[in-house]
């Protein structure tokens, strides 16, 4: 099967998978009743839609879903961006910060009871505190942009931020409605996210995706080594600074969104490279495309395996814990 | 059920053990001079309490803050410290009202045994290194664990007023309660049943909850611990309104009741509910919902009275 064929059969999965989690869940609620929603918001005549029926599929489901795959997908070509700049296979897009700094804001945003003022407070001051950290980041490794100092800077950035929320909370251990509320943010979750949520976050998130796009070349450039790639005509200084503006996107949007959902941008580009190879034309397009499947079937299960609400932020851990043990003992038994 | 637990007798136990080697001239008399000044601190240090009646009482729990004001002017005189969660408005009923002088204390500190208790009333939710810590330094201690009903109510207010030698002042408020709680149940057959469920920062209250007490004793049936679900526990939004309920309860902070529950009724999913299109959105305030003292028979007051007007033919 070429990449092509590839491509377009995951393409079909999502597509599956997003009918799927319109279809189950509380309720009751079948492929008919979905369509019915549909064709209703198209403009068809459809009376017989119960109030039930349309505010869980068109109010929490559809946003959710595709909250989900547009989320996914940021993390999933995060993850090969991340990986495919510091040329490291275990780079994950955490390790510069961008999310623990997002994290914070959205902490200290709890801490003040900010959120009470709207539910778009919380996604704002994530946003805010993601693009203050890339700010930060880059005036830490200056105008000579190296990627030694640029990953250092991050784990360093990424410590600091942590250990300010940990503080935060121990500050105000007493408030217990608070510990939970952080504590839930942190785990990643689609809970009670809207439309209003899905407007918020896309425009970054599709600038990021055509970034990372555009910049497909330079990071097969860049597989060959720093010095070849500097060979070959690029400039390093702005394919970092381009980079690192796409993963900030990429990665500040879907933490601002729904908390921190974490191993899908380490797992998935992985996965992706077994489907396509290291070329980042098909890489990152399948890492997409794998990202919002994954995250997009996670969010489905933890929803519908049980009345209680699972944070899908732990589940991805979950499932992408042994995935990644999978492929490591898959590339030790390939190069002993 | 409450538990008093006296004073670890490995406090008063001393342990003498001969010195395997001799020191240096200098260093025995460092070692002499530290152990004098040590037991120059040890005279100093209060001595556990030999009587049961407590006269310096310290609350680290909001529960107790409010059952030892509530207690009356003698009980209070005898409070020493309080829990910093007594003056924040979202938890207690009596924010303000133990006077400047008691100071507010959490966890275990030095400040808290600054204070000399001889009674430190704690709930089982308190890391148990504070209770350990306490009892070691040879306080006594009274931890409520049980806040689920009405009954744990009275068995804590009980407990407390035993260990506190304020029976008579107990009785009191026993009476007081009992006549409120026998007069919501004479107005359960007034207006007809209604299913419920509370709802905040995504928790629902199952059975073995305040809340599933204060329903019932509002003549509300709680919908989520009809459901089997068993304590506070996230829901899904989703599943909230696949299930429908007749009546939403939450808070009101940080808006105005009414506000409130405007607000809620308008957030996507909720509005196509029963609740929200048949005014069953009832917002109370949270230190009552919240409650585990007597705010439990203040809510239930105020969700009887919302059910009543909203079922019982004009």
């Amino acid at each position: 099967m070429n990449r092509g064929a590839r491509l377009l059969l995951a393409v079909l999965a999502a597509l599956i998978a997003l009918l799927c989690a319109l279809t189950i869940g509380p309720g009751e609620l079948h492929l008919a009743d979905v369509a019915d929603v549909l064709a209703h918001h198209l403009g068809a005549d459809r009376p017989g839609i119960t109030p039930t029926a349309h505010a869980i599929i068109w109010d929490l489901r559809l946003p959710r879903a595709l909250l989900a795959v547009l989320l996914g997908a940021a993390l999933g070509v995060a993850g090969a961006l991340t990986q495919g700049v510091f040329r490291n296979p275990l780079a994950d897009p955490g390790i510069l910060g961008i999310s623990a700094g997002a994290a914070l804001a959205a902490v200290l945003g709890f801490t003040l009871g900010l959120e009470a003022l709207g539910p778009w407070i919380t996604p704002t001051l994530a946003a805010l505190g993601a693009v203050v950290m890339l700010l930060v980041l880059l005036l830490l490794v200056g105008a000579r942009l190296e990627i030694a100092t640029l990953l250092l800077a991050g784990v360093a950035i990424a410590a600091i931020t942590s250990a300010i929320t940990t503080l935060i909370l121990a500050i105000y251990s007493e408030r217990w409605d608070l510990g939970l509320r952080v504590m839930r943010w942190l785990m990643g979750s689609f809970e009670g996210r809207t439309w209003q949520h899905l407007w918020i976050a896309t425009p970054p998130v599709l600038a990021g995706l055509a970034l990372a796009h555009w910049l497909r070349r330079d990071l097969d450039a860049l597989h060959l080594g720093a010095d070849t790639a500097r060979s070959l005509g690029l400039d390093l200084r702005r394919f970092y600074g381009l980079a690192l503006l796409a993963i900030g996107l990429l990665i500040g949007a879907s933490t601002a969104i729904a908390g921190v959902i974490g191993f899908i941008g380490l797992i998935v580009p992985h996965l992706a490279r077994l489907l396509v190879g290291p070329g980042h034309r098909w890489l990152l397009p399948i890492s997409g495309l794998l990202g919002a499947l994954l995250l997009l079937l996670i969010d489905t299960f933890t929803r519908t395996v049980t009345a209680v609400a699972l944070p899908p932020g732990v589940l991805t851990s979950l499932v992408g814990g042994p995935c990644f043990l999978w492929v490591l003992w898959r590339h030790q038994r390939r190069h002993p | 059920m409450a538990m008093i637990t006296a004073p670890s007798q490995r406090v008063v136990r001393r342990h003498h053990r001969r010195e395997p080697h001799r020191a240096p001239g200098s260093t025995r008399a460092l070692l002499i001079a530290l152990l004098i000044a040590l037991a120059a601190l040890a005279c100093r240090a209060p001595a556990a309490p030999q009587a049961q009646t407590s006269a310096r009482i310290a609350s680290q729990t909001v529960l107790a803050d409010e059952l030892l004001w509530q207690l009356g002017p003698a009980v209070r005189a005898r409070v020493v410290a309080v829990s910093p969660l007594a003056d924040d408005p979202r938890y207690s009923t009596v924010v303000d009202q133990w006077p400047a002088d008691r100071p507010r204390i959490a966890g275990a500190s030095e400040a808290l045994l600054a204070r000399s208790p001889d009674l430190v009333v704690l709930a089982s939710f308190n890391a148990p290194e504070t209770r350990a810590f306490i009892e070691a330094h040879g306080v006594r201690t009274l931890t409520f664990d049980r806040f689920a009903s009405f009954d744990d109510l009275r068995g804590n207010l009980r407990a407390l007023a035993r260990a506190a030698d304020a029976d008579a002042e107990a009785g009191v408020l026993l009476q007081q309660w009992d006549a409120r709680l026998a007069s919501l149940a004479a107005d359960h057959s007034r207006g007809r049943p209604m299913l419920a469920i509370s709802w905040g920062d995504g928790l629902v209250a199952g059975a073995d909850t305040s809340f599933d007490a204060i329903a019932r004793q509002a003549g509300l049936r709680n919908l989520a611990a009809e459901r089997g679900l068993v304590g506070h526990v996230p829901l899904g939004l989703e599943q909230l309104v696949a299930w429908d309920p007749e009546v939403i309860v939450l808070t009101c902070e940080p808006l105005p009741c009414p506000e409130a529950e405007r607000e809620f009724a308008q957030r996507s999913g909720i509005r196509a509910t029963q609740a929200a299109r048949r005014a069953g959105i009832f917002a109370i305030p949270a230190p009552e919902l919240s409650s585990i003292g007597a705010g439990m028979i203040s809510a239930a007051e105020r969700l009887q009275a919302r059910r009543i007007a909203l079922t019982e033919p004009p």
